[in-house]
């Protein structure tokens, strides 16, 4: 079958999108290195050093199994590589699927339906690729001055700046979250799924105590209101001649 | 006490700043990789003007974002650990937690040189399992894929004669992002229920105006109101920054 897909699964996209998960084996090897080195110069025990790594290897595994689902959410519309690699390097699913929502949605599609094609597809990967390049610059630039640069920021209140950052994105959702509802069909289903499977695990995440269940609560509520959706075609026909 | 000092300013501070922005920057090369085999190999380029327009919209928060989240965890993560963070993304679910489990089971004095040392180790070591779960996963779907494709694509085809249920699953695909909005409007209605005021207020006002505007048109304006917003209430201490992010 000839399609776009057969692109995003090809060998040189692979080749392409394995280049920065090298970068990031380097990056976390050579610091490991660095740090061993330096800790050993200002008295520390080996031991104690290497129990920090397998308690950040440990601890990394569960939450890792849960990117993974969130993965799976890519694959149909982009294929292997491309979401592997995103989701390797930056990104989040939420951020990805916002991003290569607009992309679509400057197109003229709705959404990551159908009518996704290499097009498409090839807009979603420059947008989702250029989106996050800010924290990059400023953290490969201003690490080592990030204290000062925090005072001439929002004024230096932490407390603020977490705000902020919080209302950006909701900012940016709002109409995202609001435009299903004025649509109907499959969209307001899926998004009243979404919202219930979220709410219901919210509650067994804090009624249950089940704090485990925080990392893979995003990606639950996400396929919970995609089956919502396809439910609701099934045995309702919404969606249907749509 | 100097000696030590001087000591980690050489043999960690500098080297890790070194490796720290070379491979930053190395990477952000390699983040084209893929828009640039698209292009030399097949041809494709976005179109121009719905590639900047999507690019305003994604900006408009990830900028914001972008400035603000390093100097928000860098407390927690340190120095080192911030450069492989934000190289490597899922930092709230992922290397928070985890810094703070190494340091705990190791049990720093916070913001000691120990605490940095161990903050990056305890990182770099959740990002190796990160990676190499994620490489193991992908080595288990690969077999799949060819099947994932063709059932995307008879799923969304208008004239293949498929079945219901297969159409049921193509339904669902279509619908991963009204699920992801109804997932994140949960969110903020359980736990920030004040600051989702103004942006999904206005959000639905608009959607019910007009539900197929461009992003580029209604973000950038949404962001900047949500933003205004939040400031009103934090100065009147309505919203705190604890338990935001």
């Amino acid at each position: 079958m000839d399609s776009y897909l057969d692109i995003a699964n090809s060998p040189g996209m692979w080749l392409a999108c394995s280049a920065i998960i090298i970068v990031v084996f380097i990056q976390a090897v050579r610091l490991t290195m660095i740090s061993f080195r330096a800790g050993k110069e200002i008295g520390m025990d080996r031991k104690r050093m290497m129990s920090a790594f397998r308690a950040g290897f440990t601890t990394a595994l569960v939450p890792s199994i849960a990117i993974l689902l969130g993965l799976a959410l890519l694959i149909p519309k982009l294929g292997l590589p491309f979401p592997w690699m995103r989701l390797s390097v930056i990104g989040s699913v939420t951020y990805e699927l916002i991003a290569a929502g607009a992309a679509a949605n400057e197109l003229g599609l709705e959404g990551l339906t159908a009518g996704f094609d290499a097009v498409a597809f090839t807009t979603a990967v420059w947008v989702m690729s250029m989106g996050a390049i800010a924290g990059l610059v400023v953290v490969a630039f201003f690490t080592p001055s990030i204290k000062k640069l925090k005072d001439k920021v929002a004024g230096g209140d932490e407390g603020w700046m977490k705000v902020m950052t919080a209302a950006a994105f909701f900012g940016a959702v709002g109409y995202m979250v609001a435009q299903p509802v004025a649509k109907g069909g499959p969209p307001l289903a899926a998004l009243l799924g979404g919202f219930i499977c979220m709410a219901l695990l919210g509650v067994i995440i804090q009624v249950g105590k089940q704090n485990w269940l925080k990392e893979w609560a995003l990606a639950l509520a996400i396929i919970g209101g995609m089956a919502v959706a396809g439910l609701a075609f099934y045995w309702f026909g919404i969606g249907a001649g749509a | 006490m100097t000696d030590k000092t001087q000591i980690f300013q050489e043999r960690f501070l500098n080297p890790v700043k070194k490796t720290g922005m070379v491979t930053i920057i190395v990477a952000m090369f390699c983040l084209f990789l893929p828009g640039l085999y698209l292009y030399f190999f097949h041809g494709l380029a976005p179109p121009v003007g719905p590639f900047i327009k999507a690019l305003i919209a994604v900006w408009s928060f990830m900028i914001v974002m972008g400035v603000l989240e390093p100097i928000v965890y860098y407390p927690i993560l340190g120095f080192g650990g911030t450069y492989m963070s934000f190289l490597v993304g899922n930092i709230l679910n992922l290397r928070v937690p985890v810094s703070a489990t190494a340091q705990q089971v190791v049990g720093t004095e916070e913001g000691s040189p120990e605490a940095e040392v161990v903050s990056t180790i305890g990182i770099a070591g959740s990002i190796i399992a990160s990676e190499l779960v994620m490489i193991v996963g992908i080595l288990a779907l690969l077999p799949l894929i060819n099947k994932i494709s063709a059932a995307t694509l008879a799923a969304g085809d208008p004239e293949a004669q498929v079945s219901m249920g297969l159409l049921s699953v193509g339904i669902a695909l279509d619908q991963v992002l009204p699920a992801l909005f109804g997932a994140l409007g949960g969110i903020f209605l359980f736990r920030v229920p004040k600051l989702g005021i103004v942006p999904l207020g206005l959000g639905f006002i608009i959607a019910f105006l007009k539900s197929d505007l461009p992003y580029s048109v209604v973000i950038p304006p949404m962001v900047i109101l949500s933003i205004l917003a939040a400031r009103f209430m934090y100065k009147r201490g309505w919203v705190k920054g604890e338990g935001m992010m």
